[in-house]
């Protein structure tokens, strides 16, 4: 097996009494678009500075690239790219020499951090506005200008830590197509966020976080697979009687039917064809339906099986 | 390095706040000392005194009196009275109109006559009763000489008449030249200007530290060391602060023509030690503690505004003041230091004090480097709940 690019082992970091990371351990292989998904203050961001040495920690060791993290290993910093929460860049200067500035801290050939800077320009969609400087762009463009400044120098391990937050529909998109585009490119990467659309559309496996804990990993599919919820079937109905309803629930794989407002909500755990076995039933006892709606579970449903409550709560 | 200096100055060239506080502020206030000051000066120099002599013909002061009034009265430098001959009729309607300060009565001895209501004029009528008392005590001196030294009458005379024409007494200037006392603002001003260069040497602290900002953050976890880091900033804010310093210090030279011209090369060594001395000074209270960017640009503020009331920016004598109860300050107190280097650079012929003083403020400046490190240096943080 390949060494892990990232090794967390058992993780301890308390603020006071707070404990903001509570025996935390994760492995990211390479390749991986890996996501941290979990609620604010559940720890994600804790865990990325511990990750990055910039936050100490009580206990547990963190590995990047196989090697120990430490505050000074510059060799490994070089490989890695971060994008961080808050915008970081500065005011005085314009787009290119902001990305050109960071990119420096990293790449020390001339020619090589021009070509460099040049292709996260382009990667950003920023060609228009190189001379701007960050006080005259929008939200979303700032936002592509923090990501151009963390992925100039090229690392193979990029952070992001919800680059997305405050970002307009259309920013969005670009910026996870690029990330995406990153990711075919080489580079592994680790992907925080509490939008769980975000990560469900662009990361390979996900850790589901609370309380500075992890509650499960895996790919959507073996997440989804973990509870007990596999599809939500509702049909608008007239009318429903109680006999019928309790027949519904006494069918195979169904282990929660509600009927309210017209509207029948029927849990299915697993199974097969269950749609059409309800509608079956419907159709033999002669009840009319109205329109019929079959839903997968979501990252959230996930989330608020395993922990009782909402994602974005 | 390299790289990381050209950016820096990049960033501090247009920043516009840092380019008021360290180059506009002190130019302005530099004109308004000027415009103050100099009618303080005016104000402040001597006018020969207008007086009126009656002389009584034949009266045995009469001819010796004269002969000093008139030394007295010659136009030029040291001219000290305003002389009109006239009669007692002319010289009371005179003083009626205050055209002049007092009348002298030249008889058997020499009487002044003041009006009561010129409270205005005391210094001059006061001029004129110590030259009255003088001359008198002089002609008593003689009319003793003469009883019982007569051989030594004539050169008891040409002494008497030296010693009041002023030619006796003269002021000599101890320093390199004369200085106008309020020069002594102006080295305040450069002391002031250098030290809100710790405005930009706070950022140093704040920009490498990943617990205060977000480009702290950004830099710490970067492929630069912070010691490099720091270093180049440092260098390149110290160099630009130093630009700015000697820009508004040729200004107050040049353009303002305040009195700081001698030993040029020196006062310029010296506005780069003190530039030095405020980027560390910044730099130092930047990487105290772990509270945000609002918090300890007060303190930096504060310490530089309090540094310069010391060193008596705002009240001309405080320097002394501190230098008769508590000396000790006065040798570490950057902008007294400055201050009093520039002092030494435009009075004493001596370097000695100057190089004191250098000293001091490079060794104050390479201590606060060196804490200001030592408190930054590569670590992990507890938390990161400041940056912003």
């Amino acid at each position: 097996m390949n060494t892990p690019v990232v090794k967390i082992d058992n993780l301890v970091k308390r603020y006071k009494e707070l404990v903001a990371l509570d025996h935390f351990s994760l492995e990211i292989a390479e390749g991986e678009i890996f996501g941290l998904l979990g609620p604010n203050g559940s720890g994600k961001t804790t865990a990325i500075n511990c990750i990055l040495s910039l936050l100490a920690y009580d206990k547990g060791r963190i590995e990047v690239f196989g090697k120990e993290m430490k505050p000074d290993s510059y060799d490994l910093k070089r490989r890695i790219g971060v994008v961080m929460q808050n915008v970081a860049v500065f005011d005085e200067l314009t787009v290119y020499e902001n990305i050109d500035y960071f990119c420096g801290l990293y790449v020390r050939d001339k020619q090589l951090r021009k070509q460099y800077v040049e292709e996260a320009v382009q990667f950003a969609g920023l060609e228009e506005f190189t001379k701007f400087q960050p006080k005259k762009l929008s939200g979303g463009l700032l936002r592509r200008l923090n990501i151009a400044c963390g992925i100039a120098h090229k690392p193979k391990l990029i952070i992001l830590d919800e680059p997305t937050v405050a970002v307009d529909p259309q920013s969005r998109n670009r910026i996870l197509e690029g990330i995406t585009k990153l990711n075919e490119n080489g580079a592994s990467i680790i992907y925080t966020s509490h939008y769980m659309e975000e990560v469900e559309q662009i990361c390979t496996r996900i850790a589901i976080m609370d309380k500075g804990r992890i509650l499960a990993t895996g790919t959507q599919k073996e997440l989804k697979k973990m509870i007990k919820k596999s599809e939500i079937i509702t049909i608008e109905l007239i009318e429903l009687p109680e006999a019928d309803r309790q027949a519904i629930l006494a069918l195979p794989h169904v282990y929660q039917a509600d009927f309210s407002g017209h509207r029948l909500v029927v849990l299915c755990s697993g199974g097969k064809h269950n749609l059409i076995r309800i509608l079956n039933y419907l159709n033999e006892r002669d009840l009319s339906v109205g329109h019929v709606y079959s839903k997968q579970p979501t990252l959230n449903d996930v989330f608020l099986e395993i922990t009782g409550k909402e994602l974005r709560d | 390095m390299l790289f990381n200096i050209q950016y820096t100055w990049r960033i501090l060239a247009r920043n516009k706040t840092n380019l008021f506080w360290i180059l506009f502020f002190p130019i302005t206030l530099g004109c308004l000392f000027k415009v103050a000051f100099s009618n303080m000066s005016t104000s402040e120099r001597f006018s020969p005194v207008p007086v009126a002599i009656v002389c009584e013909e034949g009266a045995p002061s009469a001819e010796p009196f004269c002969a000093i009034a008139e030394e007295l009265g010659k136009e030029g430098e040291n001219q000290m009275l305003a002389i009109t001959w006239c009669d007692e009729k002319e010289a009371m309607r005179l003083l009626k109109e205050k055209s002049v300060d007092g009348i002298l009565f030249v008889k058997d001895r020499v009487t002044l006559t003041v009006s009561s209501n010129m409270n205005n004029v005391q210094i001059n009528q006061s001029i004129l009763q110590i030259l009255t008392e003088r001359y008198n005590a002089g002609m008593a001196l003689l009319e003793d000489t003469a009883a019982l030294y007569p051989d030594r009458l004539a050169a008891a005379a040409e002494t008497l008449q030296t010693a009041i024409s002023g030619e006796f007494c003269r002021e000599i200037s101890y320093s390199r030249s004369p200085q106008d006392p309020y020069t002594q603002y102006f080295y305040n001003l450069i002391a002031m200007a250098c030290l809100f260069a710790s405005m930009a040497g706070l950022h140093i602290s704040l920009n490498n530290q990943g617990n205060l900002t977000a480009l702290g953050a950004r830099k710490n976890i970067s492929a630069t060391g912070k010691l490099t880091s720091i270093t180049s900033e440092l260098i390149a804010t110290a160099l630009f602060e130093f630009l700015l310093n000697t820009l508004a210090f040729l200004f107050l030279v040049f353009v303002l023509k305040v009195d700081m011209t001698a030993r040029l090369p020196l006062a310029v060594f010296s506005i780069l030690i003190s530039s030095l001395t405020g980027v560390s000074l910044g730099f130092f209270i930047g990487s105290i503690g772990n509270r945000g960017e609002d918090f300890k640009t007060g303190v930096s503020t504060a310490v530089s505004m309090v540094c310069c009331f010391l060193s008596g920016l705002m009240v001309g004598n405080m320097r002394i003041l501190i230098e008769e109860h508590a000396p000790f300050l006065n040798r570490i107190n950057p902008a007294a230091l400055i201050s009093d280097s520039f002092y030494c650079l435009n009075v004493y012929e001596s370097l000695e004090r100057y190089a004191a003083d250098s000293l001091t403020l490079i060794l104050l400046s390479a201590g606060l480097c060196l804490g200001g490190f030592l408190m930054t240096r590569r670590k992990r943080y507890a938390g990161l709940s400041n940056v912003s």
